[in-house]
C-alpha cells in the first residue's frame, strides 16, 4: 500500500488536490485503496474461479470425440447449437426452466423471510427455551441430507404427491441453515438501540422487525436464499 | 405457506396497533383507566408470545419434513430394512450399529473424512479471509470480482467435479502438464492416497472459498470505520488493526463459517462419487477416498442395506453433535479468556 502512496507525491504537483484526499483515505482504515498486488491476486481468483466454467461451455461447444483426444481443447468449436438443440429438445429444458424457476422463486422468498423473522428472534429478543431452540436449529443442519430421502419418498406417496412440484417445495421452504446465518448477522449488524426505538415506543412485535430489521439484512438476503 | 404464517403472526397484529400512542388527555378517567391495563396487558403478551410467533414457522415445517425423518430414520437403523421393500422391517436391535463399528471400511471412512475436512476447511477458510480483506479495498469493478467470487459456488458439483477430474488426469491431466515443466513427476491423483484426497479437498475449496468470502467481506463492512480511526490514532499499524478490531469484531462470523465448514466437511458426498466414477460409491479403488456419506450411500444404495445405511446416518449425526459441543465449550473458553 505505502507504494500506491507515495507514487503521488513525486508528481504532486499537477494535482494538488489529489494529494489532500489520498492520506486521509488511507487514514480512515477500512477503505483504502488497491494496490498492484491485490489486483494480481484477485486476477489469479478470477481465473483459477471461472476457467472450469469456461471450459463446460467450450466441452459444450464440441463433439464427443474431440473431447476424447489428448490435449483437451482450449477454444470453442462449432457444435454449440447443435448440442443446444438437442439438449432443449430431448431433456425438455423448457419445461424444466420454468419448474426450476418456480421452485427456486417460491422457497427462495419464503426462505428469506421465514429466516428473517426467525434469526431475528434468535438474536434480539429473550423468550424462554431460547437456548434450546438455537440448539435445535444447528442441530437440524447436522442431519445428513441422503438420511431424510426414503422417509420423504414414503410421505410424499402417502399424500399422493409423487409428480407434482410442492413435494420438492415444501420440504425446502425453511432452511436451518437461514436462521443460523440471519441471527449471526443480526446480532453485530442490527444495534440495540433502533429496536429500543422502534421497540419500546411502538411494542408491536410485527413492527419491530418490519421496520428495524429490513435495512440491515438487506445485503445479506441473497445469500441465505442460495 | 401464506396460510400458516397468517395464523402464526396474527396476534402480533392484534397486540401491536393498540398500545402505539400514549393517550393524549390530561384527565384520566376511569374507562381510560381500563383501557390503559387492557392495552397494557396485550402489550406484554405481545412481548411474551411474539418471539415464539417469529420461530414457530420454521418449526413447524422443520417437525413436518425434517424431525419426522430424523425419527423414522433412527427407527429404522434399529431394524433389518433393505432397499427393495422399505416397509419390511424386522426388528434387530443395536445389530446394524455393531456391525459397522466392526467394518474396517467404517473407520477408514471416518479417518478420509477427517483429513479431507481438514484439507479442505482450513486453506478454504484462511483464503477468504485474505480474499475478503482484499475485497474490502476500494476496488475498481468491485462488483465484478464479488460475482466472480460467487460463480463456483453456483456452479453445480457434477461439473464442477467433471472438470477437476480432466484437469486431474494422469497422464493428459493439465496439471500434471503443468508440473512436468517444473520438472515433477506424474502424479497418479486418483489413486494414489493423499494426492486423492488433496484432489477430492481441492474441489471442496474452489467452491466455497468465494462463498466465504463473501461472508467474510459483509461482516467487515459493518464495522464501524471509528473503530478503525481510533486504533490508527493509537498508532496501531494496518496488520495490528487486522488482528485487534477485524478479527475480534467477525468473530460470530468466522464461528458461523467454521461450525457450518464442519457440518459440510463431514457430509462431502458429490465430490469423491464424481471424482472416479468408475468406482462409484466406493471412494476409489482401495476405497482412499470414500468418506461417510459415501460409505453410507454405498450401504444404502449399492448393498441396499438401508437399515445399515440409517445407523450410519445416526453415527454421522450424533459425531457431529459431539464435534458442535466441543466447538462451543471451546469457544466459550475464548470467549471467558479474553
Amino acid at each position: 500500500m505505502t507504494t500506491t502512496l507515495t507514487k503521488p507525491a513525486a508528481d504532486a504537483d499537477p494535482q494538488p488536490t489529489k494529494r489532500v484526499r489520498r492520506p486521509k483515505s488511507a487514514r480512515a482504515g477500512g477503505q483504502m485503496h488497491a494496490g498492484p498486488i491485490a489486483y494480481v491476486i484477485l486476477a489469479l481468483f478470477t481465473i483459477g474461479s471461472l476457467l472450469p466454467l469456461v471450459w463446460t461451455a467450450i466441452a459444450a461447444s464440441r463433439d464427443n470425440q474431440r473431447l476424447a483426444q489428448t490435449p483437451p481443447p482450449f477454444w470453442f468449436g462449432g457444435n454449440l447449437f447443435h448440442n443446444l438443440d438437442i439438449a432443449w429438445n430431448d431433456a425438455n429444458l423448457g419445461k424444466a426452466f420454468i419448474n426450476t424457476t418456480f421452485v427456486a422463486g417460491v422457497s427462495a422468498l419464503t426462505i428469506v423471510f421465514l429466516s428473517t423473522i426467525a434469526g431475528f428472534a434468535f438474536a434480539k429478543l429473550r423468550f424462554k427455551g431460547r437456548g434450546a431452540m438455537m440448539l435445535i436449529v444447528i442441530g437440524t443442519m447436522m442431519v445428513p441430507p441422503q438420511l431424510s430421502v426414503i422417509p420423504l419418498y414414503m410421505m410424499v406417496a402417502k399424500l399422493d404427491w409423487t409428480d407434482q412440484l410442492q413435494a420438492v417445495i415444501l420440504p425446502s421452504l425453511v432452511s436451518a441453515f437461514g436462521v443460523f446465518f440471519m441471527r449471526q448477522y443480526l446480532i453485530q449488524a442490527l444495534p440495540d438501540e433502533i429496536i429500543e426505538a422502534a421497540g419500546w415506543t411502538v411494542p408491536a412485535a410485527g413492527g419491530w422487525c418490519g421496520t428495524s430489521c429490513s435495512p440491515p439484512p438487506g445485503p445479506r438476503w441473497p445469500s441465505s436464499a442460495c | 405457506m401464506a396460510t400458516r404464517h397468517d395464523t402464526a403472526a396474527l396476534p402480533l397484529k392484534e397486540g401491536g396497533a393498540a398500545p402505539g400512542r400514549p393517550p393524549a388527555d390530561a384527565v384520566p378517567d376511569d374507562k381510560d383507566q381500563r383501557r390503559r391495563a387492557r392495552l397494557s396487558r396485550r402489550w406484554q403478551r405481545d412481548m411474551r408470545w411474539s418471539p415464539y410467533a417469529f420461530v414457530s414457522p420454521f418449526f413447524l415445517l422443520f417437525l413436518a419434513f425434517g424431525l419426522f425423518p430424523l425419527i423414522y430414520t433412527g427407527w429404522a437403523s434399529l431394524h433389518t430394512v433393505e432397499l427393495t421393500d422399505p416397509t419390511d422391517m424386522q426388528w434387530a436391535g443395536l445389530r446394524n450399529y455393531t456391525r459397522i463399528f466392526d467394518d474396517d471400511f467404517f473407520w477408514n471412512a471416518a479417518k478420509n473424512t477427517l483429513t479431507i475436512g481438514i484439507i479442505s476447511t482450513v486453506p478454504q477458510l484462511a483464503m477468504a479471509m485474505g480474499l475478503a480483506h482484499i475485497l474490502n479495498y476500494k476496488l475498481r469493478a468491485s462488483t465484478f470480482y464479488r460475482v466472480v467470487m460467487l460463480a463456483p459456488y453456483a456452479t453445480s458439483i457434477a461439473a464442477a467435479s467433471l472438470v477437476f477430474v480432466l484437469l486431474f488426469g494422469r497422464d493428459y491431466g493439465m496439471i500434471n502438464w503443468g508440473l512436468h515443466f517444473v520438472g515433477i513427476d506424474a502424479i497418479d491423483w486418483q489413486n494414489d492416497k493423499w494426492p486423492s484426497q488433496i484432489a477430492v479437498s481441492s474441489i471442496v475449496i474452489w467452491r466455497w472459498t468465494g462463498y466465504n468470502a463473501l461472508i467474510y467481506l459483509a461482516a467487515m463492512q459493518a464495522i464501524p470505520q471509528d473503530l478503525y480511526e481510533s486504533a490508527a490514532l493509537d498508532g496501531a499499524s494496518r496488520w495490528k488493526q487486522f488482528l485487534h478490531v477485524t478479527l475480534p469484531s467477525l468473530r460470530p462470523t468466522i464461528l458461523f463459517t467454521v461450525v457450518v465448514s464442519t457440518i459440510g466437511a463431514s457430509q462431502v458426498f458429490g465430490e469423491p462419487l464424481l471424482f472416479d466414477a468408475n468406482k462409484g460409491a466406493s471412494g476409489g479403488a482401495e476405497h482412499q477416498f470414500q468418506t461417510l456419506g459415501l460409505y453410507l450411500y454405498e450401504q444404502g444404495w449399492v448393498n441396499m442395506h438401508l437399515g445399515r445405511a440409517s445407523a450410519i446416518a445416526w453415527t454421522m449425526f450424533l459425531i457431529l453433535i459431539l464435534i458442535g459441543i466441543v466447538n462451543y465449550v471451546i469457544s466459550r473458553r475464548l470467549r471467558a479468556s479474553s
